[in-house]
């Protein structure tokens, strides 16, 4: 995978906001899904619980441990108005380490989802109607553990990841969800790749932010 | 501002006091529809599409196998 590679999704005027949300969600779990596979976010991963003492087979502390670093470590700033910006979980990691982190809720999913994946977890994005108003606004992680938990028995776990002060399973008040399981399994080209080769490359755009008017940084 | 950008309804909260926390999430991943996330969806035309492809090129290699080498 590129190193610290962005995708800027600008959108083109009259684009119907569904028709935005769709590109949208599809990019970050491609990302997701990218990043799990990524060695060099495993290795990250593993390091995060090695330095947090948590014991192997602890499901729960595993993912305990993943969230707080990345509510603690990664900082939060909005994307720029009418652009969305998407970070590989690999440029997130970097940035965190060279002390210029900034992303926001969808960047702080996708390397949540990714450093989770990378440690064998189920992972999601969960995008939530936080205004009670019919749109999806805000995205959380989704995950759970294999072995059932007294916490949350075998039950899907949502994951605020923007507030240091969350716990796993807390959440902002929210009245709808939209789940998008990334897929570990994907055969598809890194969506960093996609440009360079296929359609995406003759018209210069990946296939689904083309519609969106993504042009590569 | 992106898409995901109004979180927590900041007309109603504002600057001022905490953000408010719930387990609104968690309960509607309760539903039993959500029991499945992650799990193979038969339902999706792709799911069906790689399938019956795949029935189609192994009979076709079995065809064209019986019709070369027997």
């Amino acid at each position: 995978m590129a190193d610290g590679s962005i995708l800027r999704v600008k959108f083109k005027p009259g684009v119907a906001p569904q028709k935005r949300f769709e590109g949208v969600v599809r990019i970050l779990t491609d990302l997701i899904e990218d990043g799990m596979r990524d060695e060099l976010v495993r290795q990250k991963a593993v390091q995060i619980l090695n330095n947090a003492g948590v014991r192997g087979h602890d499901e729960l502390g595993e993912i305990k441990a993943i969230t707080k670093w990345v509510q603690n470590y990664m900082v939060y700033r909005k994307d720029g108005w009418n652009v969305e910006f998407f970070h590989t979980a690999r440029r997130l990691i970097r940035d965190i380490e060279n002390g210029t982190s900034a992303g926001d809720c969808d960047d702080f999913v996708i390397l949540g989802g990714a450093l989770l994946g990378s440690m064998g977890y189920p992972v999601g994005a969960l995008i939530v109607d936080s205004n009670n108003d019919g749109v999806f606004n805000h995205v959380m992680l989704v995950t759970k553990t294999f072995s059932p938990t007294r916490q949350f028995g075998d039950s899907w776990i949502p994951i605020e990841l923007i507030y240091p002060e969350f716990k796993i399973g807390e959440s902002v008040p929210i009245s709808d969800v939209y789940p998008l399981m990334a897929n570990v399994e994907t055969t598809r080209a890194p969506i960093m790749r996609k440009a360079l080769s296929g359609i995406g490359n003759i018209l210069g755009y990946h296939p689904v932010a083309g519609l969106l008017g993504y042009k590569r940084k | 501002m992106g898409v995901f950008s109004e979180l927590g309804n900041s007309r109603s909260i504002g600057s001022i006091g905490a953000i408010p926390k719930s387990d609104h999430a968690y309960k509607i991943l309760q539903a039993p529809k959500f029991k499945d996330m992650g799990d193979v969806n038969w339902s999706t035309g792709e799911t069906w599409g790689v399938l019956i492809s795949g029935a189609v090129v192994g009979v076709a290699t079995v065809l064209l196998f019986n019709r070369y080498y027997k």
